[in-house]
């Protein structure tokens, strides 16, 4: 019997993704048992471990003999098949069936059952007499130990010589819809943070070992199930689908592909179907989220008093009257004086969302099935007004279906179908929720309120609109709109909404074939993919009635309003942006795979691949344009006994990006590894596996620019008929001819940016694979960064900037992780992850000024971090006017635009003035240099329990003077939150600044905010160390904490996993910076991360 | 056997694919456009052209230094303070961050993108088939008009220049692009040269007055050439010492530090070719023609000074700003004199443009002679109040108290300025016993209501304001009519020939040149006047007193014109003007006591630096050729 099934296996193999090879192994030895007639015997008879146990080995050995019962499942409650229950210290063993039950005799009531599925952790469980015995495997840290999903293919793990980071697809579930949120600390190599807490804006920035380039796109390539997508599209993956994610790091995995891949890869495979009866999964989870942390305002009273003294302090009429701000303080008609508090007014406490995640797995003998819907619904915090009958507050619905299907069309023959779809339907506020939030701070708390009650004015009694507040107020700048002066946020919240909803849809066929027929070990692929991205938007508003107060009689409190901005109460609808892309992608591959003589290993592939991606929507001939990339790849391995590995890898690509001598471009790379445990001379209890891995090799990156705008370098781009470039003549001053405009001046010679890569690292296995450590050391040397060139004058008049392929940046770091499984019993399970990327990059190519020879060499960008910002010294504040009269002249005049109280810059150069010389590299850089994240899980019985914590290191960014600056229109200065026709508006007064600044009773040069204004004041407002904070921090990102309701109740219950869940993210934050919630950077007013508080349940039947 | 066969299709397949890769990713067709596309046609080429007029710095509005980075404008501060001009006009020039620069690096426009558009439309002019060559010819000549006008531009800015003459090649070397400044009279000489090329081709007036008003004519030309003289024979350029040690890296001269009196020869010259062809082109000096018999000469007179700017395409505009019209500045102007405006309608108009008590000083007396000077007025005691008498009444309300510098004051001050107690013609109203008038206290119509939209000092440049407008009581707000605003206009040109001519020798001849202006202000000539009513009878007579006298008329002539922020650098007189406190009555009084305080709200500051921009830092780091102007 043993024969023929060897045979067949070999003429099947091909049919099976080879990253289920040894799951495979199994379920083939069952498919063609099967088919021999053998099912039955194999079920109770057959053992699993086709190497070691003879598979005639039916007979039991014992005399005393206990006849035991269970369930062996995954962690996530899914039955699993054939895995194998072995009586330690014999042959005796099982497999288990479709439903993952067993059941097996062993000799005594004292032996140790072995569990053991591929991919799992094996567990051992004393008999001690029990007779039903049924055990979850947990996955084991590095899922995907025996094979690793690679470009084009996968790669058996130990022969893989690059750097390859993979996670269990569990760990990637957290509370929230954005997948993306999930990488940070999590994946070694993975640099992530996230700036926005929005539903819908909120994807995490990540870059694999941090950002070699200064321009262009840094970011990784996303390839899901082998198809570029974007980032949304990897946001929206939901974890349960997921089969396999992987991040590629290295020059050898990521040369393939050419000049696409120098930043990095993100690959993910979706589940597929597995033969069986239809497993349904369903999660369904239910959250609470709350801002991690509210920027904290001074109350109204003081808020006046500051403004007044920042209006005498600077030789101004005090804004506030003693008498607005006595009856503020006495509580007065809060329409006369307002006094409030716009976090309360524009956003609720809490938000609600829901996920609910259903998917069905399973197949026969022809066909496999995986089939997965989702769905989600996310709010916002916003606040909804009664009188308004639509909603405005952000609701983000995603809806998703997946359905991959395998087909076996004949013995060689396999397709597979994948069809995908997600779509987002939005609903929320005009201006989105960043701009919201940042309007609670950035308006007065004290001019206006939100709405304004008509009180007892005869001639509004029954006005049937909302009477939103305003006032009368100064208007700065231009003139021609005769409404509402102030902007208020809360009319803008209520006055209209968005709508868009986007989706994505995915086709994709995949064939696959054995050649083996032709030359074993042969297999050919082809896979089509079509795929299209689209999206639609509607904005609904009306124009808001403001009102505001017209005459007061402060005796009675009577007052009237006088309407100050005409409205009208129907909503308008204005066409917002269209998506409309559509994507075709190819591939065609060849894989061949051979061992000779036992010892020698070869395999290699060859792939050839085309896309074009089309924008239906452009709006220049260019973007018409399609964009388009082909390449041919290719893959080489060999090794000697498993302990010798060669690999080299290559990627030929074209683009249409540049002139015809720059499209192609060769992408080569080698790599070496050594696998140290399986030398002969290797006897190490302890140490399971040791082994070292280089590679070295060359990738490119052609997103260089601004991505597709930027695409034709070697055309120059020229609008010749450019409304507002031309001029008006003629009598009635009308005739207006159009002008021409240059966007861009030919340069054919602009090409890819090339990364040189070197990677060196370690695999080391303790304690028979119960601890796993891998660390690299990398290096990542671009070169011909495109850059701006410097030396070209601005007397040369060009309309447009040129570029050019001049910069360098050399990268280098270390990532690693840490894995540790271990089963204390059979109840009790711990598994810890630790990962950390360090990576620190310096220019040391940037076209620039020889700032050595103008005498001010800490000018000079060379040797600093790309990310890292030039700004001024900042001493301290002056003292006094005095001071500034005599201190090297800053910001405007002294004495007049700047004096006491502002910051005194440190004239590096020594020449008297503070010019742009005087400026250095400051803090540390943006992108942060060390990532970290640790977690530890542990399981007791019903209950489970997991910790995770995230930190950033070596980090800086800047607090925005403008936007945070107390009392100044940041409208007016680069703020615009309503298309720009110049409302305005007043910063509210952080707490923090209140207690603590410059002020003439208290002449602190130390303060954290200078003496105040009502106006920007461009001295203080420079990029300087004044406004440096570090970003570092460390964060409990997430608590699980898990009860298994379905243990001892299989028997009575038909189901197969029911697990209640506890998950809470974002739960404490330690970081030095206090103002606001420090993973916000510098964008600190924007919608803010959430805590959030979810409780999810699991079922499984 | 089967292994050959595959290797064979293989290698076809290879093949195949390797032709249509290097196909499939070239996606672009032939018909994009590229620069030389635009001179495919005639049309498109005139489009070229309107885009080198577009780059005609804007004239109306706060980006234009002279407007109120001077000091003829004061603006109030809850309104100005982070106006890049205010900045300049209080010594905040920066060369880290050049306010209002138009050269290069953070400029409002950087001219020499323009100059290089210049090039390139000279360069490629004669590439469309559909071309006449009249017009080709024609289009030539006004684009090199306008080389020179943005060469003259930059110069009155930042004194010497690199001179554009041919584009340098995107590629050129680093040596080449690190081009250097070259010395004044040369550029000077370069913007001749090329009006004298262009001026022969360009037509007297516009043909097709409908559709290309505002193009260049052969006056405008001539006007440039002129005012280019006039400015290297002035003091700032012309043997100029404080610029001794202002040299290239060759040790050459860029400002000339000794004067050349055949300088100014050469101006006038070119000056009276300007005034001749612009005569000939049928300019005069604008007088209100159509008043009904029952207006008062008064009423008329200030409606021929008014309207010399702000009457659309009048005759005495040589060269009107057409895509540059006056409607914003208007508004800002326009004082709130309306009698039915409720709180909302008043916000319509800004109202905040103000002329300092300097300015109101500025005009003469009813004797056509300077305040100061006038034997007969009161001028110790100009800030004391008076009632207004019915003789005056279209000047002044009757029966109102206002000061004794509002009175007794010529024409020009009439028209020019709104202020408290003054008559406001028009507006809406058509009889001129029963103007408009302000009222300028604090709480009344025309005064401090709210925090910005108010006059500083009290004096509103009603010049600027065409006499119809009118704000209105209803929504609808204020209703401008817009004029191009005058880059040249003959009083203008007459004026620099008159000082061209005093200053080259011939003072009696300048004289009667200053009478014509004169005249239509309704004064007497300046010998007369002088004569009879000033403490300095003979100044007229010599060379520096009929400077003195021409350099006032012409701040009183062309005040609010952005003239006087350029005469005051050229004249070497701006350090004089531009330290000093900015006076204003009391906007916060609500009495006429309490109104009628001379109160200082600010103060101007310049320093000798000032004269010239700096040149951004940026720049100079990026072209070690290029040399800072002095000071910076």
């Amino acid at each position: 019997m043993k024969k023929p099934i060897q045979k067949t296996m070999q003429d099947t193999l091909f049919l099976f993704p080879k990253f289920h090879l040894k799951t495979n192994l199994v379920l083939l030895f069952f498919l063609t048992a099967s088919i021999f007639g053998y099912a039955n015997e194999i079920h109770t008879n057959i053992p699993t471990n086709l190497n070691t146990i003879p598979s005639n080995t039916t007979t039991l050995v014992s005399n005393v003999q206990q006849e035991i019962k269970g369930t062996v499942k995954d962690d996530e409650g899914t039955p699993l098949l054939g895995a194998s229950v072995i009586e330690k210290g014999t042959t005796n063993g099982t497999q288990t069936d479709f439903d993952g039950n067993y059941s097996i005799k062993v000799s005594n009531a004292n032996a140790i059952l072995i569990i053991s599925y591929v991919g799992y952790t094996p567990q051992e469980v004393p008999v001690k007499g029990k007779t039903n015995i049924s055990i979850s495997l947990q996955l084991d840290a590095s899922a995907l130990d025996e094979v690793v999903v690679m470009g084009f293919g996968s790669q058996k793990k130990e022969s893989v010589v690059g750097s390859v980071a993979t996670i269990k697809p569990s760990e990637l579930k957290i509370p929230s819809s954005n997948l993306t949120t999930a990488l940070a600390g999590r994946l070694s190599g993975v640099v992530a943070y996230q700036t926005s807490g929005e539903p819908g804006q909120n994807n995490a920035e990540f870059f694999v070992r941090g950002v070699a380039s200064f321009n262009g796109q840094n970011g990784p390539l996303i390839l899901i199930d082998g198809v570029e997508l974007t980032v949304d599209d990897l946001a929206r993956l939901q974890p349960d689908d997921i089969e396999s994610f992987s991040v590629l790091k290295d020059p050898t995995t990521t040369a393939i592909y050419g000049a696409r891949g120098a930043n990095g890869i993100i690959l993910v495979t979706t589940k597929t179907g597995i033969k069986g009866k239809a497993m349904v999964s369903l999660r369904y989870e239910n959250s609470y989220s709350a801002p991690v942390s509210l920027i904290k305002l001074a109350d109204p009273v003081t808020h006046m008093r500051l403004q007044n003294e920042a209006d005498r302090t600077r030789g101004l009429f005090p804004t506030f009257t003693e008498e607005k701000i006595a009856g503020t303080a006495r509580g007065g008609n809060p329409n006369i004086y307002p006094a409030i508090n716009w976090f309360d007014e524009l956003f609720n406490d809490w938000a609600g969302s829901t996920r609910l995640n259903l998917n069905v797995r399973g197949g026969g003998e022809k066909v496999r099935y995986y089939v997965a819907g989702g769905l989600s619904s996310d709010n916002g915090l916003l606040k909804v007004d009664k009188t308004n009958n639509f909603t405005n507050n952000i609701s983000l619905k995603q809806y998703l279906l997946r359905s991959n299907i395998n087909i076996d069309l004949h013995k060689n023959t396999e397709m597979i179908v994948r069809l995908h779809s997600t779509i987002d339907d939005y609903r929320g506020p005009l201006q989105g929720g960043n701009a919201i939030y940042n309007a609670a701070v950035r308006t007065s708390p004290v001019r206006f309120p939100a709405v304004i009650d008509p009180g007892n004015d005869p001639k509004l009694q029954g006005v049937p609109h909302i009477t939103f507040g305003n006032d009368l107020g100064p208007r700065l700048g231009g003139f021609g709109d005769d409404g509402a002066v102030w902007y208020n946020p809360y009319a803008e919240l209520q006055r209209g909404y968005r709508d868009y909803r986007r989706q994505l849809s995915l086709v994709q066929l995949e064939f696959k074939q054995d050649l083996a027929s032709i030359l074993p070990g042969l297999t050919a692929r082809f896979l089509g993919n079509a795929n299209t991205t689209s999206s639609f938007e509607n904005r609904r508003s009306y124009r808001p009635y403001f009102y505001r107060i017209s005459t007061f009689d402060a005796a009675t409190e009577d007052y009237t309003l006088v309407r100050t901005a005409e409205g009208d109460e129907s909503l308008e609808l204005d066409r917002g942006e269209t998506i409309n892309n559509s994507v075709l992608y190819m591939e065609l591959a060849a894989d061949y795979t051979k061992t000779f003589a036992k010892k020698h290993t070869v395999s290699g592939l060859v792939a050839f691949t085309g896309r074009e991606f089309l924008d239906g929507n452009a709006s220049t001939v260019q973007l018409s344009l399609p964009s388009r990339n082909i390449s041919l790849a290719g893959r080489f391995n060999y090794d000697y006994d498993n302990r010798y590995f060669v690999e080299t890898n290559f990627g030929y690509n074209g683009s249409e990006r540049f002139a015809k001598e720059n499209r192609f471009g060769f992408f080569p790379s080698f790599g070496v590894g050594w696998l140290v445990s399986n030398e002969a001379f290797f006897k190490s209890e302890t140490i399971s596996r040791l082994k070292f891995r280089a590679s070295f090799g060359w990738v490119g990156n052609d997103q260089i620019g601004n991505n597709r705008q930027d695409r034709f370098f070697y055309l120059s781009e020229v609008d010749i008929n450019a409304g507002g470039r031309g001029y008006t003549f003629g009598r009635d001053l009308n005739s207006g001819i159009n002008g021409v405009s240059i966007s861009r001046y030919a340069n054919p010679l602009v090409t890819w940016e090339t990364a040189e890569k070197a990677n060196i690292g370690v695999d080391l296995n303790l304690f028979n694979d119960a601890v796993q450590f891998r660390a690299d050391v990398f290096q990542d040397n671009r070169s011909n960064i495109l850059q701006t060139r410097a030396d070209i004058p601005t007397t040369l008049g060009l309309q447009t900037s040129i570029q050019t392929n001049v910069g360098e940046v050399e990268l280098q770091g270390v990532d690693a992780s840490l894995d540790i499984n271990h089963y204390f019993s059979e109840d009790f399970w711990l598994t810890g992850r630790a990962t950390f990327v360090y990576s620190d990059n310096e220019y040391t190519v940037y076209e620039e000024p020889d700032f050595a020879q103008i005498g001010a060499p800490w000018r000079s960008n060379i040797g600093n971090n790309v990310s890292t910002s030039q700004g001024y010294i900042a001493e301290r504040l002056f003292v006094d006017d005095e001071e500034a009269l005599n201190s090297p002249t800053q910001f405007g005049t002294p004495g007049i635009d700047y004096g006491g109280g502002d910051i005194k810059y440190k004239d590096l150069n020594g020449d008297g003035t503070i010019t742009t010389l005087d400026r250095a590299a400051i803090g540390k850089p943006y992108v942060p240099k060390i990532t970290y994240g640790f977690g530890l899980s542990a399981g007791y019985k019903r209950l489970d329990v997991s910790l995770f914590f995230q930190g950033l290191g070596e980090t800086s960014f800047f607090i925005n003077p403008n936007s945070t600056g107390p009392f100044i229109n940041s409208i007016g200065n680069g703020f615009d939150i309503r298309g720009g026709n110049g409302l305005l508006s007043e910063n509210g007064l952080l707490q923090a600044y209140a207690d603590d600044h410059w002020s003439e009773d208290n002449k602190n040069v130390y303060a954290l905010w200078p003496r105040l204004s009502t106006n920007p004041i461009e001295n203080n407002q420079q990029t300087s160390t004044w406004w440096l904070r570090d970003g570092s921090f460390l964060r409990l990102k997430q608590v699980e904490i898990g009860f298994d309701l379905l243990k001892g109740l299989e028997d009575k219950i038909q189901l197969t996993r029911l697990r209640l869940y506890v998950t809470g993210s974002n739960l404490l934050t330690w970081s030095t910076f206090k103002l606001w919630d420090p993973e916000l950077k510098g964008n600190g007013l924007n919608y803010p991360l959430q805590r959030t508080i979810n409780v999810g349940l699991q079922v499984g039947f | 056997m089967k292994i050959k066969i595959i290797k064979t299709l293989a290698n076809i397949a290879l093949i195949v694919m390797a032709a249509s890769c290097s196909k499939y990713v070239d996606v672009v067709p032939d018909n994009i456009a590229v620069i030389e596309d635009a001179f495919e046609t005639r049309d498109s080429a005139e489009r070229f052209l309107a885009t080198l007029y577009g780059y005609l710095p804007p004239v109306n509005g706060i980006n234009y230094p002279a407007l109120a980075a001077g000091d003829e404008i004061a603006v109030n501060d809850n309104v100005s303070r982070n106006w890049a001009a205010t900045s300049i006009a209080r010594g905040g020039q920066s060369k880290v961050n050049p306010r209002l620069s138009y050269w290069g690096t953070g400029s409002v426009t950087n001219l020499f993108i323009a100059l290089r558009d210049c090039n390139i439309f000279l360069d490629n002019v004669d590439k469309p088939f559909d071309i006449t060559e009249f017009e080709k010819t024609k289009w030539i000549a006004e684009a090199k008009v306008l080389k020179a006008y943005y060469h003259f531009y930059l110069m009155r800015m930042y004194g010497p220049i690199p001179i554009i003459d041919q584009n340098l090649e995107v590629s050129s070397g680093v040596d080449a692009v690190r081009v250097s400044r070259d010395p004044v009279d040369e550029v000077a000489n370069y913007i001749v040269e090329l009006i004298d090329e262009a001026m022969p081709n360009l037509p007297i007036v516009v043909a097709d007055q409908a559709s290309e008003l505002g193009r260049m004519t052969a006056p405008i030309a001539a006007a440039i050439k002129a005012r280019t003289l006039v400015t290297v024979a002035s003091p700032l350029f012309n043997g100029n010492s404080d610029y001794a040690s202002f040299l290239d890296k060759e040790g050459n001269e860029l400002i000339s530090t000794t004067f050349d009196a055949e300088k100014w020869t050469r101006a006038a010259t070119a000056t009276k070719e300007a005034i001749d062809m612009a005569e000939e082109a049928g300019h005069f000096l604008y007088k209100f023609l159509e008043a009904p018999a029952n207006w008062s000469d008064t009423t008329v007179t200030k409606l021929s000074i008014r309207g010399s700017i702000s009457e659309r395409w009048n005759e005495e505009i040589v060269w009107g700003a057409s895509g540059n019209t006056v409607s914003t500045l208007q508004n800002w102007s326009q004082a709130k004199i309306a009698l039915d405006l409720s709180a909302e309608t008043r916000e319509s108009v800004q109202s905040y443009w103000n002329a300092p008590i300097r300015i109101a000083e500025m005009f003469y007396s009813e004797n056509g002679v300077p305040i100061d000077e006038d034997l007969n007025y009161d001028y110790a005691n100009r800030f004391d109040v008076s009632v207004a008498d019915a003789a005056h009444k279209h000047y002044l309300k009757t029966g109102f108290t206002t000061a004794n510098l509002n009175m007794h004051r010529e024409p020009r001050f009439y028209a020019s300025l709104g202020f408290d107690g003054g008559i406001w013609f028009g507006h809406g109203v058509t009889d001129d016993d029963n103007a408009l008038m302000v009222n300028a206290k604090k709480g009344e119509r025309t005064g401090k209501t709210d925090a910005n939209r108010w006059g500083l000092c009290g004096y509103w440049p009603k010049k600027l304001v065409y006499y119809e407008n009118v704000q209105q009581g209803t929504s609808s707000g204020y209703s401008t009519r817009a004029y191009p605003f005058p880059l040249v206009r003959l009083a203008d040109l007459y004026l620099l020939y008159a000082e061209a001519l005093n200053e080259s020798g011939q003072t009696g001849q300048a004289i009667p040149w200053i009478d014509l202006i004169r005249e239509r202000a309704g004064l007497d000539g300046v010998v007369n006047s002088w004569a009879t009513a000033s403490n300095n009878p003979t100044k007229p007579s010599t060379q520096a007193g009929l400077r003195d006298i021409i350099q006032d008329e012409r701040m009183i002539e062309l005040v609010f014109e952005g003239q006087r922020f350029w005469d005051l650098r050229r004249w070497k007189r701006a350090s004089e003007f531009l330290n000093s406190n900015i006076r204003a009555w009391n906007a916060e009084g609500e009495t006429t006591e309490d109104y009628y305080k001379v109160i200082t709200v600010g103060s101007y500051k310049f320093l000798n630096k000032d004269y010239l921009w700096p040149i951004s830092e940026t720049d100079i780091i990026a072209n070690t050729n290029l040399i800072q102007n002095p000071g910076w």
